[in-house]
C-alpha cells in the first residue's frame, strides 16, 4: 500500500533572498495540482519535517514556491540549502482559498507579516484571471520596512489592484528614523483608506495569531458579513492528514479542513481565533 | 571539514556525568567528529582557546568557580549545562537550606573559617545557558542526542513530558497510587523513569517541567507524606529549581 | 473502509478449560503471543511464552494493547545520505485473552489507521482471541456503545459451564477453530456482550450534543486543579492515539530515522507554535480538549466516540479525577 506519509524529492531551482530571515524557495514538481492556501509537508532528512504554504499560483507550472522564514530546525536547514541541493515534500494539504466560486466578486486580501505567503498565492492567481474578478484590495502590513515580502512585485500588484501597504513602525532599533515614507500603523488603519466601499467584497485574512480579531472586527464594520471572510489559520502540524491530533480544534482539523475557513464555519468554534 | 572543539569542564561533582558521555553508545563516533581541546577527566593535554561547545559538569559553590564559569562562556559559542548539579544546583544545593557555618565547623573544624561558600545557584542564574542536559546522572542518549542534533545544524529539542509518561508507558504500576509519594508528575521525563520501574518513586532529578502542576502535586502529596517528608522529597538533585526549592513550603 | 457492519450468526464450538493450554500453544507456534499477565498485584499485557503465566479472569490491565499497534516509538524511515528508505514493522502478534472493550478499542483504531502503513502491517497479521471480561464498577463499556463485540474478533472465547463457547467473526479464526480441540455445537450465536450492571451510566450522545456549548463550565477549571497533567490516563487509554514525529541522527549528520512517538494533548507544547504561540497554554484548556477530542472530534469522524469505557482512566488517575464525573457534568447523565 502506498505511505501516505513517505516524502519525495524535488530540486531546489532558485532561492531568492526576501528579507534577512526570509527566502523564496522555487521546487521542482512535475504533476502537482494545488489550490491557493493549500500547504506542504516539506522534509530535511535528519532535521524534520514542517508544513509550508504555497506561495506561487497554480497557474504556474513546474515548480512551486514556497516563502519561508527562518524560525525553526527545519527552516533554518532549509536556508543553509542552495540552487541544485534536494530537499523532500509530500502534499498537497488542505483546504486552500476559494477562487471558483467567488468568481465575478470584489476580493478583499488581508495580510500581516508572513502571512503574505499563502495569500500571494491566490493574489497572483486571481490576478492572472483578472478579467474574472470584480475589484482586488490588497492591504499589507509588516513590522518594519525591512520585513516586507515581495516588494519586487508592488509595483505590479499597484497597477492591477488596489495595493496599501503599511509598516508597524518607520523607526530603526536605536529610534532614529529609517526612511520610510509610506503609511505608518498596523494593517487595520488601512481600510480607512480603500476608497470604496467594501461590503460585498470577499476578504481573504493571513497573518499572525494576534490579528485575526481585529481585522475581522474591522471587515464587520465595513459591511462584511461573516460568510464572506475567509481566514487561514496556523496550527502545530505533524502529520498533515488528520491522524496525529496536534492541530486539532474542538471538531475540526486545521490540516484536513482548513488551513482556510469560511469565518462563518469557525466564529464560534472555541480556541480558534 | 574541520571538527568542532569541544570542552567539558567539571565543577564541584561526581564526575558521573562525564562517565556517562565515555559510556555513549557512539563514542567512536563522537571521537571522530570533535576535536577534545579540553576534557580534564579524559585527557592529559588541555588548552584553553575558543570552543565551539564546552559542557559544564557539576554546581557552582565558589566565586572562583563563578570567575571560571563566566571565562568559559566568553570562550564558547555553545554552553552545555551537564547533569542536575550544573542545570539544578544538585547535591550542592543542599548547603542553600542549612546553616553553612555548623556545617563547617562540625566537618573541618577551625580551619572551616577559611573556606567560601557561597549560595549554589543553577549555572542558567550565573551565565547564559543554551542546552541542559538533565539528570543524575545524564542519560547517555540524551548526550548522543545534544551532540547529534548539533553536528546536524538543529538547535537541540527536548519532548518535553513529565517521568509519568515514560514510566506509564512501561505499564508500571503507579506509586501515588500506592500511596508512595513520587515528584514523577511535575518532573522531566526522558530519562525512562529507572526509579519507578524498580519500585523507587521519582525524586525530581531532572528538575521541573516548564509549567509544573505543583499545586495539584503537593495538595495529592499531603494526602500521603508529612511536610518534611515531601520537602525532602524534592530537596535532593534539583533543590535550586525554583519551582522545587519552594515546594512544600518548607524552611 | 473495507469493513462493512452487518449482523452475523454464528454457531459456537466449545472448548474445554484443560484444552485451552493447547490451543495456546498451537498460536504460539505461529505468533508471538501478547497475553495478560500479573505483575506485582496488578495485570498488564506482556509477551508470553508459557500459558500457565496467562491470567484468564481480571478486570483490567495497566496499559492497554494499542503499544502494540502503535508502538511507544517506532521508526518510520531511515535516512541514508539521500535516501529515505520506509521501514515496515514484519511482526506477527496474537493478543490471546483480550476484553470486549479492548477489542472494540481496536475496531475503532482501525477506522484512524486503516490506511497508515504501519499500523496496518501490524494489524493484517494480527491474531486477536478474546475472552469474558469481569467488569468492575468502573467500567462504562453500555454506555459508550463498545458492549457489543465488533466483528474484528479472530475467536471469541466465551465462559460456559466448565469450558468456553468459541465463536470467529473472521477467516483466519474460522481457520483457528478447525482445530481438533474444538467441537461443533448447534448453539446459534447472534452478538457477544458484555452483561454486567454500570455503576454510573452516561448518555455520550448528550454528552457529544452538548461538549461545545459547556466550553465554560466550572468542571473544566475545578477538574484541572485537581488534574496532575501527568499524561497517565492518555497513557492508559486504548484509544489515546496523538503522537509526535522526530527525525533523529546517530552523531552523524548524513544518517538517521524519522521516529515516531506517543505524544499527549495533556503536554504543554502540544499545540505551540514554531513562533512560540500555544493555543492550549493553561491545563484547563488541555483538559478539556481531551473530552472534545474524544467525545465530540472523533464522534463527527467515526460516528462513535474515542473511549471504550474501559475505566482505565478513572482507575489510573493517580489524582483520583473520575472521567464519568466530568462527562456528567456537562450533561452526560
Amino acid at each position: 500500500m502506498e505511505n501516505i506519509y513517505k516524502p519525495w524529492e524535488a530540486k531546489i531551482l532558485k532561492i531568492e533572498e526576501q528579507t534577512c530571515d526570509t527566502k523564496v524557495f522555487r521546487l521542482e514538481v512535475k504533476k502537482f495540482d494545488y489550490m491557493p492556501g493549500q500547504f506542504v509537508e516539506l522534509t530535511i532528512p535528519g532535521v524534520g519535517e514542517a508544513p509550508i504554504s504555497i506561495t506561487s499560483g497554480p497557474h504556474e507550472k513546474g515548480y512551486i514556491d514556497l516563502c519561508v522564514r527562518k524560525i525553526g530546525n527545519v527552516t533554518d536547514a532549509l536556508h543553509r540549502k542552495k540552487v541544485g541541493d534536494k530537499v523532500w515534500i509530500r502534499g498537497p494539504y488542505g483546504v486552500g482559498f476559494p477562487f471558483e466560486t467567488v468568481k465575478g466578486r470584489d476580493i478583499l486580501y488581508v495580510a500581516g507579516g508572513i502571512g503574505m505567503a499563502p495569500l500571494r498565492s491566490s493574489i497572483n492567481y486571481v490576478l492572472a484571471h483578472k478579467s474574472d474578478f470584480g475589484k482586488i484590495t490588497i492591504l499589507y502590513g509588516a513590522r518594519t520596512p525591512g520585513d516586507l515580502l515581495f516588494k519586487n512585485e508592488f509595483e505590479r500588484w499597484s497597477k492591477e489592484a488596489n495595493f496599501l501597504v503599511s509598516v508597524d513602525t518607520d523607526k530603526n532599533p536605536d529610534g532614529t528614523l529609517c526612511g520610510w515614507t509610506g503609511n505608518v500603523g498596523v494593517v487595520t488603519t488601512l481600510f480607512d483608506k480603500i476608497p470604496y466601499p467594501i461590503k460585498d467584497a470577499i476578504g481573504m485574512v493571513c497573518g499572525p495569531p494576534v490579528m485575526y480579531k481585529f481585522v475581522i472586527k474591522k471587515c464587520r464594520e465595513m459591511g462584511m458579513p461573516d460568510s464572506s471572510i475567509y481566514i487561514s489559520l496556523e496550527r502545530n502540524m505533524k502529520c498533515g492528514v488528520g491522524k496525529c491530533q496536534h492541530c486539532q480544534i474542538n471538531n475540526k482539523y486545521v490540516c484536513l479542513d482548513g488551513p482556510v475557513f469560511n469565518y462563518e464555519e469557525v466564529k464560534n468554534l472555541p480556541e480558534a481565533i | 571539514m574541520v571538527k568542532p572543539k569541544v570542552a567539558i569542564f567539571d565543577l564541584t561533582d561526581c564526575e558521573g556525568c562525564e562517565v556517562e558521555i565515555v559510556n555513549s553508545r557512539f563514542i567512536d563516533r563522537i571521537l571522530e567528529s570533535f576535536e577534545f581541546v579540553h576534557f580534564r577527566l579524559g585527557q592529559k593535554t588541555n588548552k584553553w582557546e575558543n570552543f565551539d561547545v564546552a559542557f559544564i559538569e557539576g554546581s557552582v559553590i565558589t566565586s572562583h568557580e563563578v570567575d571560571l564559569v563566566k571565562k568559559i562562556r566568553e570562550n564558547s559559542k555553545l554552553v552545555v549545562a551537564l547533569g542536575s548539579c550544573a542545570c539544578f544546583g544538585g547535591i550542592a544545593a543542599l548547603n542553600n537550606f542549612t546553616d553553612v557555618n555548623e556545617g563547617k565547623r562540625y566537618v573541618y573544624g577551625k580551619e572551616g573559617e577559611k573556606i567560601e561558600v557561597i549560595e549554589v545557584k543553577p549555572l542558567g542564574d550565573i551565565i547564559k545557558v543554551d542546552v541542559m542536559i538533565r539528570g543524575c546522572p545524564i542519560v547517555r542518549d540524551d548526550f548522543d542526542r545534544v551532540v547529534s542534533d548539533l553536528l546536524a545544524g538543529k538547535v537541540p529539542k527536548e519532548h518535553t513530558r513529565p517521568v509519568c509518561m515514560d514510566c506509564k508507558s512501561k505499564g508500571n504500576p503507579c506509586l501515588m497510587l500506592k500511596g508512595t509519594p513520587c515528584a514523577g508528575p511535575v518532573t522531566y521525563g526522558g530519562c525512562g523513569a529507572p526509579c519507578p520501574s524498580s519500585s523507587m518513586p521519582c525524586d525530581g532529578c531532572r528538575g521541573p517541567l516548564e509549567v509544573p502542576e505543583m499545586s495539584a502535586e503537593l495538595e495529592l502529596l499531603k494526602k500521603m507524606a508529612s511536610p518534611d517528608d515531601i520537602v525532602r522529597l524534592f530537596r535532593k538533585y534539583t533543590s535550586a529549581a525554583p519551582a522545587f526549592k519552594s515546594a512544600g513550603g518548607g524552611k | 473502509m473495507s469493513r462493512v457492519k452487518k449482523v452475523i450468526t454464528v454457531l459456537a464450538k466449545e472448548i474445554k478449560k484443560e484444552d485451552l493450554k493447547r490451543f495456546f500453544e498451537e498460536i504460539a507456534s505461529d505468533y508471538t503471543v501478547i497475553a495478560p499477565v500479573r505483575k506485582g498485584e496488578d495485570i498488564v499485557y506482556a509477551e508470553v511464552e508459557i500459558f500457565d503465566d496467562v491470567v484468564l479472569e481480571y478486570t483490567t490491565t495497566i496499559t492497554p494493547v494499542k503499544k502494540f499497534l502503535l508502538p511507544y516509538k517506532e521508526t518510520m524511515f531511515s535516512f541514508e545520505k539521500e535516501k529515505i528508505r520506509e521501514k515496515l514493522p514484519e511482526e506477527n502478534i496474537a493478543l490471546f485473552g483480550l476484553h470486549i472493550c479492548d477489542i472494540n478499542a481496536i475496531a475503532r483504531l482501525d477506522r484512524v489507521f486503516w490506511n497508515d502503513p504501519y499500523y496496518r502491517a501490524r494489524r493484517d497479521n494480527l491474531l486477536i482471541v478474546g475472552i469474558t471480561c469481569k467488569p468492575s464498577e468502573k467500567c462504562f463499556c453500555k454506555s459508550v456503545n463498545a458492549h457489543i463485540l465488533a466483528p474484528v474478533c479472530d475467536v471469541f472465547l466465551r465462559a460456559h459451564g466448565n469450558g468456553y463457547q468459541a465463536v470467529s467473526f473472521t477467516e483466519t479464526g474460522r481457520k483457528k477453530l478447525n482445530s481438533f480441540l474444538f467441537t461443533q455445537t448447534q448453539t446459534e450465536i447472534r452478538e457477544i456482550k458484555a452483561e454486567y450492571e454500570e455503576g454510573k451510566h452516561l448518555d455520550v450522545h448528550k454528552v457529544s450534543e452538548n461538549l461545545l456549548r459547556n466550553y465554560e463550565n466550572p468542571v473544566w477549571e475545578e477538574t484541572a486543579k485537581k488534574c496532575l497533567g501527568c499524561t497517565n490516563c492518555t497513557v492508559v487509554c486504548p484509544l489515546c492515539y496523538c503522537y509526535d514525529v522526530v527525525d533523529n541522527t546517530h552523531v552523524k549528520p548524513e544518517e538517521g530515522e524519522r521516529v515516531r512517538c506517543w505524544d499527549s494533548c495533556f503536554l504543554l507544547n502540544f499545540a505551540r507554535v514554531a513562533g512560540g504561540h500555544n493555543f492550549r497554554k493553561d491545563l484547563k484548556s488541555r483538559y478539556r480538549n481531551v473530552y472534545t477530542h474524544k467525545f465530540r472530534t472523533f464522534v463527527d469522524e467515526f460516528g462513535v466516540p474515542a473511549c471504550v469505557g474501559c475505566g482505565r482512566c478513572v482507575t489510573y488517575c493517580p489524582a483520583g479525577i473520575d472521567m464519568r464525573e466530568t462527562l456528567t457534568r456537562v450533561g452526560g447523565a
